[in-house]
Order: structure tokens, then sequence, then C-alpha cells
């Protein structure tokens, strides 16, 4: 693929080490520490996607990112050492598409980059052709036809019972369901105690479709009443 | 059986006490004489003979006296008359100087009598009689008949009320017949028995067979062989046997010595002549005198129908035995009394325990009688009392008053001091203390009283009033009271004054308390309007106070210079502005420290995101050796602790100076624990415990932040299963009691933990020593995240059973 990725840190270590773990991805790294940089090497080079951290010298990370948004429409994640909730509304209010704060799992780091880059590249025209049996969903979109969800645009393979789990939150975005009514609905029968059956199900769907299914973002659990399918935008 | 059998006990130890205590009490002051008076003398007075008795002495003394007067014819005889009463009427001789008649002294006899049919026979004898004033049962009209009868002048009955007796003598006639008539009485008294000789001629006796030899020549007879047989007399006497003009005593055929060293003394038990010093006239030593007295006197009554009916003997030997006697039987019913008493008191000592409970019981039951008829009875059994036995008292009182005497201090006390020694005074007044100091030790503080509950409506209604008023209504009162108290008292004084004459000391005196009067109405009004301004400020300096607890720091209480609460409303303000100093200075700080570890927690974020990035480049490298890969392992399980380490302490400081952001919401506590279980399953079953629960199925809603909730059972659980002893059982229970939700996790200890210790203080762990696992925040989170919920957190340790306890407020 050799799309182009742009590292900005003022920390070159951790420039390095973000661009040695995309390299391994088979990306291609440009770096950058400061935010004047930056914006030089967004100018000059066709960058596909932004990593950048918002404390920097000269220009900082916010700054920047609203720079390049006037001219650019391209995939931006912030990272910052503040993981205040706060800090994370104002780096996505500023134009930026994702906050990853530190210290990230690099994992999830480059899991994140290959989704966005996804999306941006080969799914921008899907939702151009919107269909009445298709549930958008951020990175995730299911198809009624063919019962078949897509992270990134990619198939997700789900077991029948995870299946009409997930069909019964994306019909039912942002709408909480306590486990009995999940398990009502989906094994269609009286449960005794159905928490840790449906859980079960739960963290492996969520092991299929989140980045880091430690802190997940679709799939969430609403402590004290149920789940629930989060309502997320639609980028780009 | 057995509570039955505990109450008979209380009830018995409680009776025995009171009747012992009774018994001694009323007997105390006959034991106190008993034990006070002198043991020979008291001996004899309650002895089985009478004869031993000092009166008995005195008696046989008076009648040698009397015969030898009877002897000699002299004058004498007999010094205030023999008292022999009849019933209903009382006969009285006695002598006087008749100036009118020559010098001579006339006998004459008089009746005291108290009925009207008495006061008819004592005129039939002849006799003067004194009516007994307020006791005498004669109508005017029974008066006014007697008085036509015998033809007693108008005057007569007022001078005997008068008290002036025997102004109406009769007199019996000239010494030799007043001698016939009283020795004819005399005679009367067979027990004893006696024999008048003068000059060797028997004058007088009442021995029935030397009668006929009276008037004859009789010498040196053998007295004792003429007394009669039928009858024993033991006790004889004689005078003058041998011509010495002494005394031979003989009892149960035994002389008695009867002079002991010749001489008379107040000591002597004689008082007869013939001691050295108590010598006899010549003439009298012409008397021969025997007198004998029965061993068992006996009362004799003759019926002198014909003259004024049964005449007896009631008085001498024979009351004297029957006195002793009294006397004796007394005493043993005394020492009786006194045994039962300190026996029953013994009792009561061995049942002291249940005589406590009863005690407790009585003092009780006074308990719930009002204070007030209380307090009435304690002072009004005394007082009645004094009506009832101190009647007199009360009657000399009167008299005194009337009479315009005053009473001094010897008298009073004499009949105060009367009053006191009355047993049944004695007994009545300590019961009353008794169960007087038994009322106020029982019910301590609890009082019943009619007055109480007026009084605490009264104060309930106070209460309601803002403390300048309250004090205001107060200071009304006592000034009301002042004004009333002084109009009356100068009314008093005015009274007093106008019913006398007017003096000029008099209307000084009465200026002066007018005077006063006003002074004091001035003072009032002042006082009055002064505690007006205080209250006043007293209510805005409260009113103040209750401002800065509600938070108002700023405002400040401004009272008038002169004021009197001026400087404690300076004071008070200089706290108000302390506090809001302290206050703005501790928020600063606040902010200040969750700034500093905001920022800390940043600097280590960053070199951190470096070693973790890197760590994970390390695992991706493939040709490395076996060891380098374990190694890079621990440094990335390092690297992740310390990462969650960092975002805990932020939280934690954050909760700490109460900045964390919660979202409370309604939830479901059970549902909240159950996902939580089955969030961590995996780590469950890994961790080889078994985690029991009993959380009910209904729903048990609470207002909490469920993401904050989920990390405080997250942490509990978590710390349950790393510091279990291993194969050992965790308990989490859930319990609803109405109003509150008790969340519950009780697991037993691996190591051994100091219950010393706090656990939720950050950084602390169960065991100093351990190195691996958790950080010391998980409790510490635990705790600040819900009491930032609004929850309790609490954490005990019984041995090695850790139990940790959350409560939140039920809400519907």
């Amino acid at each position: 693929m050799n799309e182009c990725v742009l590292v900005v840190d003022d920390d070159r270590e951790i420039v390095k080490a973000i661009g040695l773990l995309l390299e391994k991805e088979g990306y291609q790294v440009l770096k950058a520490y400061d935010g004047m940089e930056a914006l030089k090497i967004v100018a000059e080079h066709p960058v596909r996607l932004i990593i950048m951290d918002v404390m920097m010298p000269k220009l900082d990370g916010l700054s920047a990112v609203m720079k390049i948004r006037e001219r650019k429409n391209l995939p931006i994640i912030v990272l910052s050492a503040k993981s205040e909730d706060t800090d994370k509304v104002l780096g996505l209010s500023m134009g930026a598409d994702d906050y990853v704060s530190k210290p990230f799992n690099p994992q999830e780091l480059a899991a994140r980059v290959k989704s966005h880059l996804r999306r941006y590249t080969s799914l921008g025209d899907i939702h151009a052709q919107q269909q009445a049996d298709v549930i958008h969903n951020g990175r995730l979109c299911y198809r009624m036809e063919e019962r078949m969800l897509y992270a990134d645009g990619e198939p997700v393979k789900l077991t029948a019972t995870e299946t009409r789990i997930v069909e019964l939150l994306m019909r039912n975005r942002g709408r909480i369901f306590p486990a009995e009514e999940i398990y009502q609905r989906v094994w269609e029968e009286e449960a005794f105690a159905p928490e840790n059956t449906v859980m079960v199900h739960i963290r492996r769907i969520r092991e299929k479709i989140e980045l880091n299914p430690k802190e997940p973002e679709y799939l969430k659990v609403v402590w004290g009443i149920g789940y629930k399918m989060e309502k997320v935008e639609n980028h780009c | 059986m057995d509570t039955k059998w505990r109450k008979l006990r209380i009830i018995v130890s409680f009776t025995v006490f009171f009747v012992g205590m009774t018994l001694l009490l009323a007997n105390f002051l006959s034991m106190v004489s008993l034990i006070g008076s002198n043991p020979d003398r008291l001996k004899s007075r309650i002895g089985a003979d009478y004869q031993e008795q000092s009166d008995f002495r005195q008696y046989m003394s008076s009648r040698l006296e009397e015969l030898l007067g009877v002897a000699t014819g002299g004058k004498g005889w007999n010094n205030y008359g023999v008292v022999y009463s009849d019933d209903g009427i009382t006969y009285y001789y006695d002598r006087y100087y008749d100036g009118y008649y020559g010098d001579e002294w006339r006998w004459y006899s008089w009746a005291e009598a108290t009925e009207a049919q008495e006061v008819e026979r004592a005129f039939d004898e002849e006799l003067s009689v004194e009516v007994v004033e307020g006791e005498a049962d004669i109508s005017k009209e029974e008066w006014d008949e007697i008085q036509r009868e015998y033809g007693i002048p108008d005057d007569t009955l007022d001078a005997i009320r008068g008290g002036e007796y025997g102004t109406k003598r009769n007199v019996i006639g000239d010494q030799k017949e007043a001698l016939e008539a009283y020795m004819k009485e005399y005679a009367r008294d067979k027990n004893l028995r006696y024999a008048v000789i003068y000059q060797g001629k028997l004058l007088y006796t009442n021995m029935e067979q030397l009668e006929p030899k009276v008037g004859e020549e009789l010498q040196n007879p053998d007295f004792q062989g003429y007394l009669p047989a039928e009858e024993e007399y033991n006790f004889c006497m004689w005078f003058n046997e041998k011509g010495d003009g002494k005394v031979r005593i003989s009892k149960d055929g035994e002389d008695l010595d009867v002079y002991g060293d010749g001489v008379y003394t107040e000591d002597s038990l004689w008082y007869v002549p013939g001691y050295t010093n108590f010598s006899v006239d010549e003439s009298t030593k012409d008397a021969v005198i025997f007198i004998a007295a029965a061993k068992h006197p006996k009362l004799y009554i003759t019926g002198n129908y014909s003259e004024s009916g049964t005449v007896s003997n009631w008085g001498g030997l024979y009351q004297m035995q029957q006195r002793q006697t009294y006397r004796r039987e007394r005493y043993l019913a005394v020492k009786w009394k006194l045994g039962i008493a300190l026996f029953l008191l013994f009792l009561a000592v061995l049942l002291r325990k249940d005589k406590r409970q009863a005690d407790k019981a009585i003092g009780r039951f006074l308990g719930h009688i009002w204070l007030e008829p209380k307090c009435l009875l304690f002072a009004g059994i005394p007082l009645v009392f004094l009506f009832t036995g101190g009647k007199d008292l009360l009657q000399e009182l009167i008299w005194i008053y009337e009479d315009g005497w005053y009473m001094g201090a010897e008298e009073l006390g004499f009949y105060v001091g009367r009053l006191m020694t009355g047993s049944s005074f004695l007994t009545a007044a300590f019961w009353m203390v008794y169960l007087g100091v038994l009322d106020l030790r029982i019910n301590k503080g609890n009082r019943k009283s009619l007055l109480g509950p007026v009084i605490g409506s009264m104060r309930t209604k106070e209460l309601k009033l803002s403390v300048q008023k309250r004090m205001v209504e107060r200071n009304s009162r006592v000034f009301v009271f002042a004004v009333l108290f002084g109009v009356f008292f100068t009314f008093l004084v005015y009274l007093t004054c106008s019913h006398f004459y007017w003096d000029p000391l008099r209307m000084v005196l009465l200026i002066f308390t007018v005077l006063w009067g006003i002074c004091l109405i001035v003072a009032g009004v002042w006082n009055l309007r002064k505690n007006k301004e205080l209250a006043r400020d007293l209510g805005a300096l409260s009113d103040q106070i209750g401002a800065i607890r509600e938070g108002n720091l700023t405002e400040r209480l401004i009272l008038p210079e002169d004021a009197d609460l001026q400087s404690a409303a300076e004071n008070l303000n200089e706290i108000q502005q302390g506090m809001e100093t302290a206050l703005r200075e501790q928020t600063k700080s606040e902010r200040m420290k969750v700034e500093l570890v905001a920022n800390v927690s940043h600097d280590i974020k960053t070199p951190l995101t470096s070693i973790v990035s890197y760590v994970e480049l390390l695992k991706q490298e493939e040709d490395l050796p076996e060891h380098v890969k374990e190694y890079v392992q621990i440094l990335g399980e390092k690297s992740e602790r310390l990462r969650t380490m960092v975002q805990d302490v932020f939280e934690v400081s954050k909760a700490a100076s109460n900045q964390l952001p919660v979202n409370l919401e309604r939830l479901d506590l059970g549902k909240l624990l159950r996902q939580t279980l089955a969030d961590m399953n995996v780590q469950i079953m890994e961790s080889g415990l078994a985690v029991r629960t009993r959380i009910p199925e209904a729903p048990v809603m609470i207002m909490a932040d469920g993401q904050r909730l989920y990390r405080v059972f997250q942490n509990l659980i978590q710390n349950a299963l790393k510091y279990s002893l291993s194969g050992s059982r965790v308990f989490l229970t859930l319990t609803d009691d109405g109003s509150v939700a008790v969340a519950n996790i009780k697991n037993t200890s691996g190591v051994e933990l100091d219950d010393n210790v706090d656990f939720t203080e950050r950084f602390v762990r169960g065991d100093e020593s351990r190195t691996d696992g958790g950080s010391g925040l998980g409790l510490s989170i635990a705790r600040s995240f819900t009491e930032a919920c609004g929850g309790t957190f609490k954490v005990e340790l019984n041995a090695d059973l850790f139990t940790v306890t959350v409560e939140f407020p039920k809400i519907s």
C-alpha cells in the first residue's frame, strides 16, 4: 500500500517508536517534531493520515490541526498525555478525528490508523449510495440482507447468536437493553441470572469489532442498567 | 414458678424489714430509757417482789410516821389527808388553819364530781363540790334544780368555777372526830395490818383478833401472833419494841439491817427514826407501833351502801403491786419486741438483695405519684402530728398569745421535746424520710408532676420565640411581679400605720417605703429598656451565627458602639474573617495540589509512552533469545502497572479534593453487582477462589455514578481475589433493609493483617513487605469513589475475616 502517515511529536523517541511500529505494518512514515514542521510536510507531501501530539513547541498540536483542516480533509489522530474528558472533547471539536491518550497501547494505535485509513480511502463512497437495509454506525456497518457486519468495510466473522445480538443492538443504537431482555429476544426463552451468558457473548463480539476491547467504543456496559450499542457519528 | 418464688421473696424481704424497723422504732425510746436507768433500781421496779421497791419503803415509812402521829394524838398524823376515790367522785380530806375558831386546825373534806347525780350526792353528804370545768355533764336546768333543792346561793357556782374549791368547807368537827373518821377509812385496807399502842394502851388496830382489846393495857404483845392466819403477812415493822425508839423490820421471818452504820444519809434505805442523827422526842417514846404488809396485796371493796356505795382500797400496796406487775409485763414485752425486731432486721439483711428489688419497685411506684401531693404529704404528716400530739403545745401557744405573754425558749424547748419523744412521731418520721429518700434515689430526673406539663407547655411555647423576645418576656414577668409586690407591700404598710396612731417615726418609715417603691419602679423600667436593647443585640448576634453556619462569610455584624455585646460581635467578625481566609487558603491549596498531581502525572506519562512503545517493539522482534523475551515480558507487565498506577494516583487526588466529576443516575445496585461479576468472570475463574453471592432479584435502586461504582466493586473484588487465602471463599451479599442498600464483601485474608491499619489510606497494603500485586490504591479509590457518589464505605477486620461494607441510601 505504502500509504504516507505523518507522525508529529516533540519527543523524538516516541516519534521513532511509532514510526517503527507503522513501518512494520507497511506504511510510509514521515516525521515532524513541532507544529510548523508538520504544516510544511503536509504542504509538500501526499500525507494520508496525521498522528499529532498536543503539547509541542512553536505551534501546538491543536492549532496545527485547525490550520491543516482549513485546506485538507484527511484523518487526524490526536495524542495527548491529558486524559480528561474535557481535553478529548476539545481535541475532537478542533477538527481531530480521533483522540488517543498517552501512554497508549501501540497495537491500538496501529489498529486505529488502519481503520481510519481504510475508511478514508476505500469506503469513502459507500455512504453516498445510502441503502435502507444497511445500518451504519461509525466504523461499523450491518447489512440486513446478508446478515453480515462489516468493520471498516471488512466483514466480521460472527456466530449465529452473536449476529442476533449485533442485529438487535445495531437496529436500536443508543437504546439500553437489560441482560434479561437481550436473553429473551435472542435465545427466545426465560432466563435466570442471564448476566454471565450475555457478558460472555458481548466480550467475544468486542474482541472482533473493537480496536481496544478493554476500552470499548461501540459495545458498552451501562453499569447497573444493561448494555447498549453506542451511537457513533459517521466520520469523513 | 421461679418468678413467682422471686416475687414472694421480694415481698417477704420488705415486709420483714418494715415490721422489724417499725417494732424497733416504736420501742426505741423505751429501750433507751431502760438502758439509761440504774440496773439495781430497774431490777427492784420490775422484780417479782413488790416490797423491794423504794416506793414500798417510802410508803411504809410514811405509814409509820402517820401512825406515830395518830399514837401521840399529835397534829402531824396526816399532811394532806387520805385521798380515796369512789366511782366518779374523789374525796379529799385536808386541814386548814381557822383563825375564826381560835388557833385550831380544822378538818374538812370536799369532793370533785363530774356527773350531775354525783354533784347531788356530794351535796347530800354536805360536802363542798367542785364541778370540773368543761367536763361536768351538768346542764343549766339540772344545776338550777340542785340549787333549789339544797338552797345553794347564786354565787356558789361562779365561786366553784372560779377555781376556789373548798370555799364551802364541810367541817367534820374537831381533831378527835376527824381522827376517828380518818382511822375508820384507814382500817379498810386489810393489806396493811397495824396496831398502835400509846403509854401501854392499845389505841387502834385493824387486826380482828386484837380489836376486842382496844382501850386495854397491853404489855409487849406478840403482834405477829394476832395476824390472821388465812393471809400471809411476810413483812413486819416494829417501832419502839424495846423502848429504845428504834425500828425493827423483819421479812419472811428474818430481821433486816435497817440502820446500817447508824447515821442517816440521803442514800439510806429506810427513812425511820432510830439513827444517831434521827431521834424521837420523849412523848413519842411512849408509843409502840406494829405494821405488817401482805405478801400478795388484794383489792378490798367494802359495800358501804347505807352511806356512799362501795368503797375500795384503790391505791396503796395493791396498786403498787399492780403497777410493778404492769411494769414487768411492759418490760418483758419491750424485750420481746426488740428481740423480734432485731431478728427480723437480721433476716432483712440476709434478704438485702431482694429488699433492694422491693425498694426499687416501691420507688418506681412512688415515681407514678405526682410530686406536689408527695411534697404536701411530706410537710403535712408532721403537721397533722403537731395538731394531734401537739394540741397542748398549740393551746398553750394560743393561751400565751391571748394573754400577751411570750413563751421563753425553755418552755418552748420543753413542749417541742415532748413532741419529739413520741414513739409514733419517730416511727412516722422515719418512714417518711425513708420513702422520701427512696423516691429521690430511684426516680432521679424523671419526676411526674402536676405543674410539669404546664411548665413544659410554657417552655415549648417560649422556645418558638426568638432569643430577644424570650428575654424580654422573662424580664417583663419579673418586673410585673416586682411591681405587684411593691404595691401590695406599700398597702400593707399603710394599713399597719393607719391602724395605729401617727408618729414621726412611722411617717418617715412610710415615706421611705414609698420612695423605695418608686426607686424600684424606675430601676425596673431602666433595666427593662436596657435588657430590651441587649435582647435585640443578642438576637442579631444569634442571627449572625446562623448566617455563618449557612456559609455567609462576607457580611459583618455591626452593633452600636456602646452595646453590651460589642466586643462579642467584634470577636465574631474576626472569627468570620479568619474562617473566610482559611477557606480561601484551603481551596487554593487543594486546587494547587490537584494541579501538581496532574502536572506530575503528565510528566510521567510522556516517558512512559516511550517505554511502552519500545517494549512493544521489542516484543515484535523475532530473533531474540528466550531469556531476553522473558525480560521483555516482565518489562511489559511492569510498565502496564505503572500506567494504571499513574492513572489511579490522578483520580485519587482528584477525589480527595472533591474535584471528581460524578454523573449520578438511577441504577439497580443488584444488577450492577451481577454485571461486574460477569465482567470479571475470567479473573474469578483464574483465581481458583469461589465467589458466593446473595443478591436479591428485585431491583435495589440507588442514585450513583455507574462507571465509578463499577470501579469500586471491581477494585473490591480484585482485592479479594488477590489477597484471599487460596482455596477459600469470597462472599458478596447485597441486603436491602428498606431505606439503605448494603453491599458486603467478605474474604479470608491469606496473610495475617494488623487491625490497627487503616486500609483505605493511600498506599497502604495489608502486607507491607509485598512487592508484587497492587498499588495500595485499590481500597483508597473504592472509598473515594463511594463517598463521591454519596455512599458510605467501611472496612472491618475481625481476625482474618476482612469485611468491606458499602452503603447507599435507597430511592423509591
